[in-house]
């Protein structure tokens, strides 16, 4: 850039008198030239000027200075009458000052690199006296020569002040400043980590003067990557590079015009490929474990509940249950490469077997003891059973109905397998205590007025307890009723109960009525039967006439006492039948 | 002699049915009570029990156990407005709530039992002032101790001794049945308790001196007549269930004899037995269904009956006073639905009385029926005569 002053003076056209110029007078002027008038008239003075002591006879009432001059000025007044010359001189001395022209030539910022930025001042002074001077932002005067030497950092910025002072003619002084610059030139640098053929490239920026706009363009064999994120230090690739080196030209773009490049060579290392094989993906815990072993010695198994055994080889127990649990196996070479293989298995929790209802202890023939496992599928439950160590009884469900008909010693085993195949085994055991020894008479009749004694002889270590309260072993009744003993065994509490009847004798008794008359109502035939014989047995009707069948109105029973009477010819109504000293009867024909 | 006995009563019975005189008498003339009243304001249980006891010729007096289970001692006034007999009630004696299982007068006043509402036994002594004398109940831990272990009581009847009361009824004893006989003391403590037989039910109880004592014991199969004291050693036994006779569960002990009524096959009949020569006499009574009767013996030596005669879907009442053969009158009501006999008592030349109950819409109500000693009614449209 080429920066020009022109300072032009208002004073165009300016005029002076000759006689008014003074010796050594300064004129401001803003144009390059300057023209004088003759003072003299002209129409009576022919005037000439002497410039450089030369007379421009061409110039005679005014002169063009163009420098600091001493002019004359030769007036010669001629008379015509006389023809006689009258001839005056007059000297000038002009001290002409012209504004000067500045014109500065600053360069366009270019990327920084090392070199000083030279300020040129292509001012025109006009030969001026007056010196200029350059200032950095310290104060401090930069030496000039008609350029400045100007030493910018990379991507910096300094302030140049300039200062032309005239204090003649003031508005010729000029005090500015001027910005010089550089851009930022950026500075590639890259290192790699080593790197195996089943990682990614990681490129490590450490490149510098760097902005926030820095571009990072890579080449790989011919495959171009960009990263613009100044966050990130380190980059990655996301493709993996078989082993091998690799020459990845790197450039850094400051997005300025300053670029720098950058070559990185880097090294992937062969990796030892490694696998193991599961024989099973679901387990159950605590039950199922397996012997692992990898394709390639050397590695490491790792995982929940995995012992590694070395040689790639581990056993696998699992105790605890959960889904997605891996299982690994891990090698690392000479290179220090890794390669892990993975596997992911489901170990369930074993069933919980819980026999519900199974006391430890129970009494022959108790109530029958309803045993249920808390799972669910039917043919995957099995009971065993023993009774004092032998074979007692077996079946396959969830449920047993513990019948408790025999005392000893029982050992139920429940197996039980889930729907993952998890089986669990409970060994419960429980203990059927006899009962005492009790046995009542089931019925013993008295005669009203007897007294009994009744109840077993008294056991050792038995209680008794009748339903009157008594707690001998035996007591002494003499009332009808259902006497119940309980004996219970003082250490196992068990308890047994019988009931004795007790009645009185039925057949002492007296009859005092023996007859039965039927059908009654009848339409015909009446069938008496007193039990033994009866005679002057009579019917009335409720006239109390007698009443005769087939001749008799007195009637006899067999000697059976039997005595049956027809009565179908007689009328409806009651009729009274007459028993001697056994009473009066309503008989009813209908 | 036996028999010249049963002759001379037999021919006397005979000519008094020929020579008495059954036309109803003038009861303008005489003016005796008559009249069948259905006391509507006075809902009862359907089976509501106790005995009618006859304060005055004009006043009787029930307990009663109304709808609500309130079982009230009332006393009953006829009255004679305009030659129109009608009834007024006062209640007494508010006893409590539950079901009354029996009630009669006692020498010192009145002894009521009853289940009450929670199944409890309770016997209550009532003093001449109708007034709460004492109260007894929980027998159940008497019973426990003296002689087995039950779960509840019931009595049905109970006879007065010198020293207390017999109670008639049922033991539930270790999940069965046992009739039996519980013996109180005048203050009503329990003293001591007897049992008879599974399944039996002791219905009436007839004390005879201090510790002797008739029993009238039901059972399915049948029913028995009990002779016994304290300790057993009177024991007997008499058997009365031939042809399936039922007593309705009355026993009246006069003298030697010993007269019970019952039902059987649908026939009223009383059995008078002779103690001394342990024999026993039948008289039925020619009204026929019968399926409720009671029957007391009169001043005048002949029983009277009450009963309740079916007929289609009707019931009557019938009143009768029997005679050696055959009913001497017979009066019948069939103006109500009548149910049960409650119970009927002898006013002395001044007829009977006779509390039952009537259904109507399935609410009962009492109802009280005096007849005059000869039978005679009163000229009603819904009696008549049941010869």
């Amino acid at each position: 850039m080429r920066l020009t002053f022109l300072i032009i003076l208002m004073f165009s056209g300016f005029s002076i008198s000759a006689q008014d110029i003074q010796l050594d007078t300064i004129i401001c002027g803003d144009d390059s030239t300057f023209i004088f008038y003759a003072p003299r008239d002209t129409a009576i003075y022919k005037s000439e000027w002497l410039v450089n002591m030369s007379v421009d006879t061409l110039l005679q009432h005014s002169v063009e200075v163009r420098n600091n001059d001493t002019i004359y000025l030769i007036s010669t007044l001629f008379d015509e009458e006389s023809m006689s010359h009258d001839t005056i001189f007059d000297t000038y001395y002009i001290d002409l000052r012209l504004k000067p022209e500045f014109d500065f030539i600053i360069p366009d910022p270019i990327c920084y690199n090392g070199d000083s930025i030279i300020l040129i001042d292509n001012s025109n002074y006009f030969d001026s006296e007056i010196t200029p001077t350059f200032t950095d932002e310290t104060g401090s005067e930069l030496p000039y020569n008609d350029t400045l030497s100007l030493l910018v950092e990379n991507g910096d910025s300094i302030t140049v002040k300039y200062v032309y002072p005239d204090y003649d003619c003031l508005h010729h002084s000029l005090d500015t400043m001027f910005a010089i610059k550089t851009l930022l030139q950026p500075t590639a640098l890259f290192e790699s980590e080593m790197t195996c053929e089943n990682e990614f490239l990681t490129i490590i920026n450490k490149s510098e003067y760097i902005n926030e706009q820095t571009q990072y363009n890579f080449e790989i064999m011919g495959e171009a990557y960009m990263h613009t994120n100044n966050d990130d230090i380190n980059f990655t690739f996301l493709e993996s590079l078989t082993e091998g080196s690799y020459s990845i030209s790197a450039i850094v773009d400051n997005s300025n015009s300053c670029i720098d490049n950058s070559t990185i060579s880097v090294d992937i290392k062969e990796v030892t490929y490694v696998s193991f094989y599961l024989p099973m993906n679901e387990y159950c815990v605590n039950q199922d474990s397996d012997t692992i072993k990898a394709d390639k010695p050397g590695g490491t198994f790792s995982g929940l509940d995995i012992k590694d055994l070395g040689e790639g080889m581990a056993f696998y127990k699992p105790m605890q249950a959960g889904n997605n649990i891996t299982i690994s196996y891990s090698l690392t070479n000479q290179f220090q490469c890794t390669d892990t293989d993975q596997q992911q298995i489901t170990v369930h929790d074993r069933p919980e077997l819980e026999l519900s209802t199974l006391m430890s202890e129970y009494c022959e023939l108790d109530p029958d003891v309803f045993l249920t496992i808390n799972q669910n599928i039917e043919n995957k439950s099995t009971y065993n059973i023993t009774l004092d160590g032998q074979p007692y009884d077996s079946s396959v469900g969830l449920d047993y109905i513990f019948i408790l008909d025999n005392h000893g010693s029982y050992e139920f085993t429940n197996l039980y397998e889930d729907e993952n195949g998890c089986r669990d085994t409970l060994i419960s055991t429980t203990i059927v205590h006899p009962l005492p020894v009790l046995e009542l008479d089931s019925i013993i009749t008295i005669t009203p007025g007897d007294l009994i004694k009744i109840g077993p002889s008294g056991m050792p270590a038995i209680d008794y307890l009748w339903s009157n309260g008594s707690v001998e072993n035996s007591i002494e009744v003499d009332q009808p009723g259902l006497y119940s003993l309980s004996a219970q065994n003082i250490f196992t509490m068990c308890e047994i109960t019988d009931t004795i009847r007790i009645e009185y004798d039925d057949d002492i008794e007296t009859k005092l009525i023996e007859i039965s008359i039927h059908p009654n109502p009848t339409s015909d035939l009446l069938e008496i039967n007193l039990g033994q014989t009866f005679t002057g047995i009579r019917m009335l009707d409720v006239n109390g006439n007698a009443i005769n069948l087939n001749g008799l109105s007195i009637f006899s029973t067999d000697i059976n006492g039997l005595l049956i009477l027809d009565i179908s010819n007689q009328s409806l109504g009651y009729y009274y039948l007459i028993i001697p000293n056994i009473g009066n009867f309503i008989i009813v024909k209908i | 002699m036996r028999n010249i006995k049963i002759i001379i009563f037999f021919l006397s019975s005979i000519c008094f049915l020929f020579s008495c005189d059954l036309d109803r008498v003038n009861l303008d003339e005489v003016f005796l009570p008559n009249y069948s009243i259905t006391l509507g304001s006075l809902q009862v249980a359907e089976n509501t029990i106790s005995d009618i006891i006859v304060l005055s010729d004009t006043e009787y007096l029930m307990a009663v156990e109304r709808n609500s289970s309130q079982i009230d001692l009332i006393k009953f006034t006829q009255i004679s407005v305009d030659d129109t007999w009608d009834i007024e009630t006062e209640n007494l004696l508010n006893i409590g709530e539950g079901s009354i299982r029996f009630f009669d007068s006692i020498p010192s006043g009145f002894l009521i039992g009853f289940q009450d509402v929670n199944n409890e036994f309770t016997i209550i002594k009532i003093n001449s002032n109708f007034e709460i004398e004492n109260t007894a109940s929980s027998f159940e831990s008497f019973v426990d101790t003296f002689y087995n272990s039950s779960e509840g009581l019931d009595f049905y009847n109970f006879s007065v001794t010198d020293e207390g009361y017999h109670l008639a009824g049922r033991v539930s004893s270790q999940g069965t049945n046992f009739s039996c006989l519980l013996n109180v003391n005048l203050e009503l403590e329990p003293q001591w308790f007897k049992t008879y037989f599974e399944k039996g039910v002791i219905q009436d109880v007839s004390s005879i001196g201090i510790d002797s004592f008739y029993l009238v014991h039901n059972s399915p199969v049948g029913a028995d007549l009990i002779l016994d004291n304290i300790d057993g050693t009177a024991y007997k036994k008499f058997d009365l269930s031939i042809n399936e006779l039922f007593f309705g569960g009355e026993s009246i002990v006069s003298n030697d004899k010993l007269f019970l009524s019952g039902i059987d096959d649908n026939v009223a009949r009383t059995i008078e037995i002779n103690i001394d020569n342990q024999s026993a006499f039948i008289n039925e009574i020619e009204i026929y269904p019968v399926n409720d009767f009671r029957a007391i013996f009169i001043t005048r030596d002949n029983i009277l009956g009450a009963g309740i005669q079916p007929e289609n879907t009707d019931n009557y009442l019938f009143t009768s006073e029997l005679g050696p053969i055959g009913s001497i009158w017979c009066n019948r009501y069939i103006d109500s639905k009548f149910q049960r006999i409650i119970d009927l008592e002898e006013l002395p030349e001044r007829g009977i009385v006779v509390a039952s109950t009537i259904e109507n819409e399935n609410n009962y109500f009492i109802n009280i029926t005096r007849v005059d000693e000869e039978g005679a009614t009163i000229n009603n449209q819904f009696s008549e005569n049941c010869l």
